[in-house]
């Protein structure tokens, strides 16, 4: 499949600073924001994003809650959505991919590789 | 009893030589009377008479001597013995009392306990930490102190099988639950239980351990972990982004000084986050949370990917890498730890490494059934004093070159976790200027050396699911290639015959209404074909119609689905006819008798199984309906045993894992067949393995107990 704009969500401004730069510098791909789930869900609605990229640990709506949100509602309910998480243990990203998800991607990521990273765990069209 | 011993052993001659004297004389006496004794004769019987009677009286004294001396020697040793029990007495005070002092000043509650969990004795710990006097604890039962209401039914299930009276003396059952005190306050306890060696009714101890305080520890120390792992990676995160896009050049191009300092810092950056994957590697695995995929791995294609791995790093150095590994086969292990475990020694070795050395390694077959591993490099060698300390934390030997690549120096302890985990240890050996050689050994997947082949069995049944309902079809396939079927679908009556003139599936399954023909009208016809007239059939209906009911090898199962009954009905179709047939596979011979007894019972036949091999060999040539499995076998064990039946046709097989063992969740899931079910070996666990095989094997029984019924 092909990206044209990603939605990234995390609640520390830095990672979506970086994030963002990695995503639209090296990724080429128009890049918004979400700084919590709730806004998350609202701008995806809103954008319509190719692709969104999930932090896991929020304040307020974690993660898989927003994940959730994101699939009850019907403009997001097929978005790809690949979480990121501090946390890498194996039964952790299992659960995050019996969710539903297409990856998972493991904190701190590369922001040279990020894209590339991201291009392999979707399925090729 | 040595008197009338000795009474006797002297009074029978001497009664004896009393008896000829006294003859002698009356015979004396008589022949005189009568006259007829010359003077000589008398006079001779005289003599003689009193010869015997002197010789008496010399033996009586002999014997009175021995006697004496015989008194004598029994005084002593009476007074031996009193001794010797006044020492026995004083030690078994002595014992008393160390055993009341142990009692009085433990900290472990303990408590004895009778053959109803009375409560015979109450040490003071006890009584501190159930907040009751012992006058008060006599006579209560244990079981309302011991075992809160929250505690399990499997808790409480061991508990009560840790008392039950013909548990052997001196076995020991720890059991990690919650007791309540006197207060109603319930508490995190450790109990040990374990029954008294002593004659008599049966007797039990139970040490209780109040544990609060190592739970707090526990938790604050995993939740410790987490945080950590979180709140260092966060911001590492950042740190790490920014250095990444300033070197990558995402923001223009950075002057050559700056540039270099970028390059240091972001090499730190990334020196600490593997510092902090290793700590948290380290942490999980101490704590024993990291769970083993044991599975048996390719030795040679382990070698070949943690060298693959390390190709890079080895030409920067110029150090060759080289592998001797040579039919060494498969061990059991976590593949991706056991190339962690490689990975990490090679790298080590060619940190260490002269350039233009050589890093060779080798795994090696022994005697045991191992396998062992050899990373050998021609490096400056380990000093023998330094040995010891190498596995620890944050050691690291003076080289040249470790600084540079930046260990973590937690590589060997992660290692040397990873083996034990596996039941291995690593040690090192090589004289200094020598280089160093560090060697493991890990369990060889087993091999049968007769009929067992350890070919791949790829052997499927092939199902051919005819229905014009995609989204059933669909559905029908992921379940049926989940349990191991090769499945063929068929939209139509003329799509599923153009697959019947290829050949017969071993099951057909269809839905009642095709769009160009009627099921039932259809399974008719096919009969009448030499190709499909045995065909077992599994009709999908809503209703079964009056004449379908009764046709020979033909099963409903009603829609909408009911996942389960349906795979059962499949199997049942496709399985040989007969009783059903139970491979009940354990060492032990005793208990396997048993199962056999009890499933004979309920109408099932049975084919055991003492070891792993035979247990695959009769699974493939019995095609049993169940299997009853214990897991440590010999030959091969209950994983191995899975692992084949797993590879073919059997794999839909309903299971019941039977075993002392307890098993992690990832283990379980190693274990499973078709519909699996554990039960752990227990009181009154035979009752439960029967209930479970009953369900498992459902109107099979039923078949058979109506059959014999019949007979």
């Amino acid at each position: 499949m092909t990206i044209h704009k990603v939605l990234l969500v995390d609640d520390e401004e830095d990672i979506r600073t970086v994030g963002h730069l990695s995503l639209s510098r090296v990724g080429g791909w128009q890049t918004v924001l979400a700084a919590s789930g709730a806004e998350a869900v609202s701008q995806a609605a809103a954008e319509r994003p190719d692709l969104i990229l999930l932090d896991v640990m929020m304040p307020g709506m974690d993660g898989p809650t927003t994940f959730g949100q994101l699939r009850a509602q019907e403009s997001t309910a097929h978005t790809p959505i690949i979480f990121m998480t501090a946390k890498s243990q194996k039964q952790e990203v299992a659960s995050y991919l019996e969710l539903g998800a297409v990856g998972v991607i493991s904190k701190p990521f590369d922001p040279m590789t990020l894209p590339s990273e991201i291009k392999k765990l979707l399925p090729s069209s | 009893m040595t008197t009338p011993w000795v009474k006797t052993q002297l009074s029978k001659p001497l009664v004896g030589l009393a008896s000829v004297a006294l003859v002698l004389l009356c015979t004396l006496f008589v022949l005189d009377r009568f006259g007829r004794l010359s003077e000589h004769a008398r006079v001779t019987f005289f003599i003689v008479a009193l010869l015997l009677g002197l010789y008496g009286v010399v033996r009586l004294g002999r014997r009175s001597a021995a006697l004496h001396a015989l008194n004598s020697e029994l005084e002593r040793r009476v007074e031996e013995r009193t001794a010797a029990l006044a020492a026995t007495h004083a030690e078994l005070r002595e014992s008393k009392a160390r055993k009341a002092a142990i009692l009085e000043s433990s900290v472990d509650g303990i408590i004895t306990l009778d053959e109803a969990h009375r409560i015979l004795d109450f040490n003071p710990a006890a009584e501190r930490l159930f907040r009751l006097p012992r006058a008060v604890a006599l006579g209560r039962d244990f079981l309302s102190l011991g075992l809160a209401a929250s505690v399990s039914p499997e808790l409480r299930e061991g508990v009560m099988w840790a008392l039950r009276a013909d548990v052997q003396p001196g076995r020991a059952a720890r059991l990690e639950l919650s007791s309540v005190r006197a207060d109603g306050d319930v508490f995190p306890s450790e109990l040990t239980l374990t029954r008294v060696a002593a004659e008599g009714p049966p007797r039990f101890t139970a040490y209780v351990r109040d544990i609060t305080e190592r739970k707090e520890v526990e938790r604050m120390k995993s939740e410790f972990v987490s945080v950590v792992s979180h709140e260092l990676r966060n911001p590492l995160t950042s740190i790490r982004g920014s250095l990444g896009l300033l070197e990558g050049g995402v923001l223009g191009e950075l002057p050559s000084p700056v540039l270099d300092m970028v390059r240091i810092a972001s090499t730190n950056a990334e020196r600490l986050i593997r510092l902090i994957n290793d700590i948290l590697d380290l942490e999980k695995m101490e704590a024993g949370k990291v769970e083993l995929r044991l599975q048996p791995v390719e030795v040679a294609e382990v070698v070949e990917a943690t060298l693959g791995g390390l190709r890079g790093m080895a030409d920067t150095s110029k150090v060759e890498l080289h592998a001797e590994v040579g039919g060494t086969g498969q061990v059991r292990a976590d593949r991706d730890r056991l190339i962690q475990v490689l990975t990490n020694l090679v790298s080590n070795a060619i940190k260490f490494s002269p350039s233009g050395g050589r890093v060779t390694v080798r795994a090696l077959s022994e005697v045991q059934g191992r396998v062992r591993f050899e990373v050998v490099d021609q490096g400056p060698g380990i000093p023998v004093e330094k040995r010891a300390k190498l596995f620890g934390r944050f050691q690291q030997l003076d080289s040249p070159s470790t600084r540079s690549v930046g260990g973590t120096g937690l590589g060997l302890a992660i290692s040397q976790a990873i083996v034990e985990q596996h039941g291995g240890h690593i040690e090192v050996q090589g004289e200094p200027g020598e280089g160093a050689t560090f060697t493991f050994s890990l369990s060889a997947v087993k091999l049968d050396s007769s009929s067992l082949s350890r070919v791949r069995d790829e052997s499927r049944y092939s199902a051919l699911v005819v229905t014009a309902d995609t989204g059933l079809s669909a559905l029908l396939r992921g379940l049926l290639t989940r349990e191991g079927y090769r499945v063929l679908r068929a939209g139509s009556r003329a799509e599923a015959e153009k697959h019947l003139e290829a050949g017969a599936p071993d099951v057909l399954v269809l839905e009642a209404r095709l769009p160009d023909d009627e099921g039932l009208a259809l399974v008719r016809r096919w009969r009448e074909e030499p190709v499909t007239r045995e065909l077992p059939v599994v009709m999908l209906a809503e209703r079964v119609p009056p004449e379908g009911a009764g046709l020979p090898r033909v099963d409903w199962v009603k829609r909408p689905l009911d996942e389960a009954s349906f795979l059962r009905a499949v199997r049942h179709a496709i399985r040989a006819p007969g009783p059903a047939r139970v491979l009940v596979v354990d060492d032990e011979a005793e208990l396997r008798r048993l199962l056999r007894s009890h499933l004979e019972k309920l109408g099932a036949a049975c084919v055991e199984a003492a070891h792993g091999a035979r247990a695959v060999e009769l699974a493939r040539e019995a095609a049993p309906d169940l299997i009853i499995l214990d897991v440590q076998l010999p030959e091969l064990d209950g994983f191995e045993v899975v692992d084949m039946l797993r590879q073919g046709k059997l794999r839909g097989l309903p299971l019941i894992v039977f075993t002392v063992r307890e098993l992690t969740p990832a283990e379980l899931r190693q274990l499973t067949l078709g519909t699996t079910r554990l039960i752990p070996k227990g009181p009154r666990a035979e009752e439960e393995l029967l209930e479970v095989a009953q369900e498992l094997l459902g109107e099979l029984l039923g078949e058979s107990e109506s059959r014999r019924a019949a007979s």
